[in-house]
């Protein structure tokens, strides 16, 4: 449904271009969960950015291909984007949305804007709409009626995901939905979005730094290190048999309840996206880096099964 | 670690509660931040104390640290009652119990130099000699591992990593070696690559000058890692306690389990199930809920839940839990309403 | 994270921003010029400064002498003719018991407009009667004009165009040379004009050029009798600034208005910003009552009248410039500064590194200067800046109300001379547009510097 080919964000600042999303390309099939899983810096919340086309001013360089049902995203004018696909046929739960609210407008008209703006639907039918998708979201129908302060965090959380589902999209991108709540509160989240995507047949791409979360949607797995995607696969594979030396670091530093292991961790810290290292990203913190890793980029290796992995290791 | 048998620091009926005016008539209403909290731990020990935001588990911390003054109840360290002592006279307390706090960066001043940072902890306790001082600054940077160390002490906390910046954190919590240390959630602003080095620094610390380590989280997960007991908390009190594997794989208290289903681990068979959590969220501070203040989101909730509270009751040694119905629970004869 | 604002970043700001250099350039020359009149005219000049003695010789309402660049034209400067350019001759004849003295002096005048006015000067010394005098003026048209003729009252004698028996003689002399009745008599235009029928009248009238002479004859009775002359003729143009009503030389006013206009404003203005700024950091720092009380009392300093105020106290009690400085602090101990500086206060207050502090014992009066002080520095600096105009500001516009310092020459106080002296009747325009200048230069100054300080104190405009 959604294929990316060589996707290029570059932000300007007074120092050079900064390579926030350095040539990723994956797929996404109807219906899938993708997860993006990476650390701070590494890029994804810019690659959110980057397939809806909400760019900061200082853009570098934008280039690449976002094919959605088969149409060339990049091809399109601003205007339509706006009209045929941003919202309609794809839209986004942004990072930290729940504080991004509106104080002063109630929540009703803040989830019925976009079919007031788009759809010139006439406001009464447009709150009528919004009390359904709130009613899909869990969140009683007299919450049209109050306003962002009076709701809890996860209501609020509730709410942007109901603004989001307003127009009825068939994809959804989810930039850490759950970062500011609480334990039980997110796992009641995950709930809703795992119920939500059977029920309204939806399709989500996950962006998270949390790898154990990421496991509660993900049918595909997509790593992020630097800008670029170094292992994509389907999550069984990634997580029990990760191939990328990173991917492998990553999952064996992260604490499990239920299973205590020897925790590993990863000496220095994520690039410079201004000047990332030549060669290999990751080549200076890696344990198996060799020779060729300084030198050039690797390509993706196929491991079959459309599980792929960046790293020389596998020629 | 040597352990003594009266605990290096106890709290007995703790309760912080923090005035909020309302305008200059009506009367105040009252945060009950920690309402009622008995707590102990014993020199070289790693307790967690784990709850979600609002549960008063920073505010204990702090309080214990003697940080806000005691509503009511009583704090004893080493056998001294520090409850009501004025500022002037705790600079000894001030020597022994340090804290690290949550945000590497705004804990650190960003006006002074790594070795400024280090150096006020020094002065202000104290130490005159500048070259002493010098060597103490230069041990704690190598303790925890910021070498070469002359590369470290003239930059200023912008120009380091989330990481580093902690490491100087924790340098100057344990450069005069203090006997209680409180780590509020020190690495959750931190990247996971860089949590668990950092964790194993402050075990490592913690061994190497057998300090008691308060570690308050909401992270259950890296608290089994690195503690020895775990404590809930819940909307100002104390839920469950005891050792944390067994807190873990015997959980007691319905908020304990429910906290516990929420978790995941990273296991792509995930996707299949939904987790088994109430709904609902923490109860406000100023009006906490009557009786159990976890009884309108509890499944197992009964008539006496309303009305009276639990008392922490030690269900097997060393394992306390606050609740009435804690062995129906276990046992299956008390089953969880569905739908909640 | 990005550094955090602190002084040195202030000071990048000025330096590396338009508007900042051009700024602190203007600055620094009224730094220049201050040190000039501080190194070149002691501050005794304030005291000459209502000395009138001290500037006799200067013209009146004289103005900048670069104004030929815009008029063209060679306009008459102040010539002096000293004793000693008057060749004497004298002796004493035994016989009468007469002393006869005399004494010639040439100049060359060459200018295209008349004198503003003249003035001989006698120093004579006698020891029995008093000399008798007699003055003549010799014109390159060979006129000899008989100027003065009288005993003299005192040792020193100064004549000059207002003296009645000049004008009377030059009266007789015009009407002697047959010309239209005067309406009036005006020696400096006069003596000086080519012979025409309206000689006498400055607007139809054209100078004589050429040599003159000033004879002077003196006959006493004393055989040790002496005397000396001068003579000056006040020219229309004087100096680079021109002269006022009083005859002084406004580049020394100007000058010296600079460092006292810079010292006032700058220690106002720290002065308040300091202080207003230490008391809001301790309101916010101590809280409570403290606060409370504060914070009220800054809410009546800011609906005080300031200027109406001062100005009741100034006609009241005749104050001098620094007891002025005195007053405006006290008038502004508490205001707009004291708030901000609470919320930058309260602010810094809930960063953890304060809290931080207090866990290793700080005390609060510790982190009151080391922690929480030099946040507040940046927004003080700019304070500073911006604040200093509005004082220069006030000083002038008191001066101008005539409230003023009376002695003191500021720069507000020469446009209040100005004022009253009609300046802007009579066209004395440097008068009041030099200093009005130099208030508005260093004004802007400061504004400029501030604009570029705008950075500083509003977070949003500095670079990512």
């Amino acid at each position: 449904m959604l294929r990316v080919e060589g996707l290029r964000l570059y932000y300007r600042v007074s120092a050079g271009p900064v390579k926030a999303v350095d040539g990723v390309s994956f797929e996404v099939r109807r219906g899938q969960t993708l997860a993006l899983v990476g650390e701070s810096g590494c890029g994804k919340s810019s690659l959110a950015h980057a397939i809806m086309r909400i760019l900061p001013r200082n853009v570098h360089t934008y280039s690449g291909h976002i094919y959605f049902d088969g149409t060339d995203l990049m091809g399109l004018s601003d205007e339509e984007l706006r009209r045929g696909f941003r919202w309609r046929r794809l839209s986004m739960v942004f990072q930290g949305a729940m504080n991004a609210l509106n104080p002063v407008l109630t929540v009703g008209r803040q989830v019925a804007e976009p079919l007031v703006v788009h759809s010139r639907m006439p406001e009464r039918e447009a709150l009528g709409r919004a009390e359904e998708v709130l009613g899909l979201v869990g969140l009683p129908p007299e919450t049209v009626h109050r306003y962002p302060h009076q709701l809890s965090g996860g209501m609020k959380q509730r709410v942007v995901i109901a603004m989001a589902l307003i127009m009825t999209p068939e994809l959804l991108i989810l930039d850490e939905p759950t970062s500011a709540l609480d334990v039980i509160t997110q796992a009641n989240i995950i709930n809703l979005l795992k119920q939500l995507k059977e029920r309204l047949r939806l399709t989500y791409i996950f962006i998270t730094h949390d790898l154990a979360l990421a496991s509660e949607l993900s049918d595909m797995v997509g790593v992020m290190y630097a800008g670029q995607i170094v292992e994509i696969g389907p999550a069984e594979r990634v997580y029990t048999a990760p191939q990328h030396p990173y991917t492998l670091k990553l999952i064996s530093s992260v604490p499990t309840l239920r299973r205590v292991a020897r925790l590993e961790f990863i000496p220095g810290s994520p690039p410079d996206l201004l000047r990332p290292p030549e060669g290999c990203r990751f080549n200076p913190r890696c344990p198996y880096t060799m020779e060729s890793c300084m030198g050039q980029e690797p390509p993706h290796f196929n491991l079959g099964s459309q599980h792929t992995s960046k790293c020389w290791l596998h020629r | 670690m040597r352990r003594d048998d009266t605990p290096l620091l106890k709290a007995e009926g703790l309760r912080m509660w923090f005035p909020v005016r309302r305008g200059l008539f009506a009367s105040p209403l009252y945060v009950r931040a920690v309402d009622g909290v008995d707590f102990e731990i014993r020199a070289g020990q790693s307790v967690a104390l784990v709850g979600e935001s609002g549960s008063g588990k920073t505010t204990l911390g702090k309080t214990l640290l003697r940080l806000y003054r005691p509503t009511a109840g009583r704090i004893l360290f080493e056998g001294r009652d520090i409850t009501q002592t004025d500022e002037g006279e705790l600079k000894w307390y001030r020597a022994r119990a340090q804290i690290v706090y949550q945000d590497p960066f705004s804990s650190l001043n960003p006006f002074f130099t790594v070795y400024r940072i280090l150096e006020e902890p020094l002065i202000i306790l104290g130490f005159k000699s500048p070259g002493e001082r010098r060597d103490m600054i230069i041990a704690a940077l190598s303790d925890v591992r910021l070498q070469p160390v002359e590369n470290f002490i003239t930059k200023y906390p912008h120009q380091l990593s989330g990481g580093q910046r902690q490491r100087v954190a924790i340098a100057r919590a344990i450069i005069a070696h203090p006997s209680f240390l409180v780590a509020d959630e020190p690495v959750s602003m931190l990247d996971a690559s860089v949590r668990v080095e950092i964790l194993y620094l402050l075990k490592e610390l913690q061994r190497k000058y057998s300090m008691a380590v308060l570690y308050i989280t909401h992270d259950v997960a890296t608290a089994r890692y690195f503690t020895d007991e775990m404590q809930i908390m819940y909307a100002g009190q104390l839920v469950e306690r005891g050792p944390i594997g067994e807190v873990i794989d015997r959980p007691l208290h319905p908020y304990t389990k429910a906290l516990l289903e929420a978790i995941p681990d990273p296991d792509p068979a995930n996707r299949y199930r939904l987790r088994d959590v109430p709904g609902g969220e923490p109860p406000s501070l100023l009006a906490p809920p009557p009786g159990c203040r976890y009884h309108p989101r509890c499944p197992y909730m009964q008539p006496i839940c309303r009305e009276a509270e639990p008392r922490l009751e030690e269900a097997s040694p060393g394992h306390w839990v606050a609740c009435h119905f804690w062995d129906d629970i276990e046992s299956g004869r008390l089953q969880p309403l569905s739908g909640s | 994270m990005s550094a955090p604002v602190g002084l040195k970043y202030t000071l990048k700001t000025i330096f590396f921003s338009k508007s900042g250099l051009l700024g602190t350039a203007i600055l620094i020359g009224m730094l220049l010029l201050s040190a000039a009149a501080i190194t070149s005219v002691p501050y005794d000049v304030v005291k000459t400064w209502n000395n009138p003695e001290a500037w006799q010789d200067n013209p009146r309402h004289a103005a900048p002498e670069w104004v030929t660049l815009f008029t063209g034209g060679n306009p008459p400067r102040t010539m002096v003719i000293g004793p000693r350019d008057f060749f004497k001759v004298s002796f004493f004849v035994e016989l009468a018991s007469l002393k006869f003295i005399r004494l010639e002096g040439n100049f060359n005048y060459q200018y295209d407009d008349f004198p503003s006015e003249w003035a001989i000067i006698l120093d004579t010394v006698f020891h029995d009667s008093r000399p008798l005098a007699t003055i003549h003026l010799v014109r390159p048209d060979g006129e000899r004009v008989l100027i003065f003729r009288s005993v003299l009252e005192s040792n020193r004698t100064r004549l000059d165009v207002t003296n009645r028996a000049v004008r009377s003689n030059v009266l007789e002399w015009l009407r002697g040379l047959g010309v239209e009745e005067p309406k009036f008599v005006l020696p400096e235009v006069a003596l000086f004009a080519a012979r025409s029928p309206a000689m006498w009248d400055p607007r139809r009238a054209t100078p004589l050029q050429g040599k003159y002479g000033i004879e002077v004859e003196l006959v006493s009775t004393g055989r040790d009798d002496d005397a000396n002359a001068s003579a000056i003729l006040f020219g229309k143009v004087h100096g680079l600034a021109g002269t006022d009503a009083n005859r002084r030389d406004l580049f020394v006013g100007l000058v010296w208005g600079a460092p006292i206009a810079l010292a006032f404003g700058l220690s106002a203005a720290v002065l308040i910003s300091f202080i207003q700024a230490i008391l809001g950091s301790l309101s916010a720092w101590y809280g409570g009552k403290v606060d409370e009380v504060v914070q009220r009392a800054t809410d009546i300093y800011l609906i005080l009248p300031f200027l109406p105020i001062l100005i009741t106290i100034s006609i009241v009690y005749r104050i001098d410039i620094w007891t002025l400085i005195f007053v405006v602090v006290a008038l502004s101990l508490l205001g707009g500064i004291t708030k901000a500086s609470r919320s930058i206060t309260l602010q810094v207050m809930q960063e953890q590194y304060i809290e931080a502090a207090i866990s290793y014992g700080a005390s609060r009066l510790r982190i009151l200067f080391l922690y929480i002080l030099p946040r507040l520095l940046p927004y003080i600096v700019a304070n500073i800046v911006l604040a200093v105009p509005s004082f220069i500001f006030l000083e002038a516009a008191l001066s101008i109300l005539g409230l003023g310092d009376p002695i003191v020459p500021t720069w507000g106080k020469i446009i209040s001379d100005a004022q009253e002296g009609g300046a802007a009747l009579h066209g004395y325009w440097w008068w009041v547009l030099l200093p009005s200048t130099l208030i508005l230069l260093t004004a802007s100054s400061f504004a400029f510097i501030g604009y570029a300080l705008d950075r500083v104190v509003n977070p949003r405009l500095r670079e990512r």
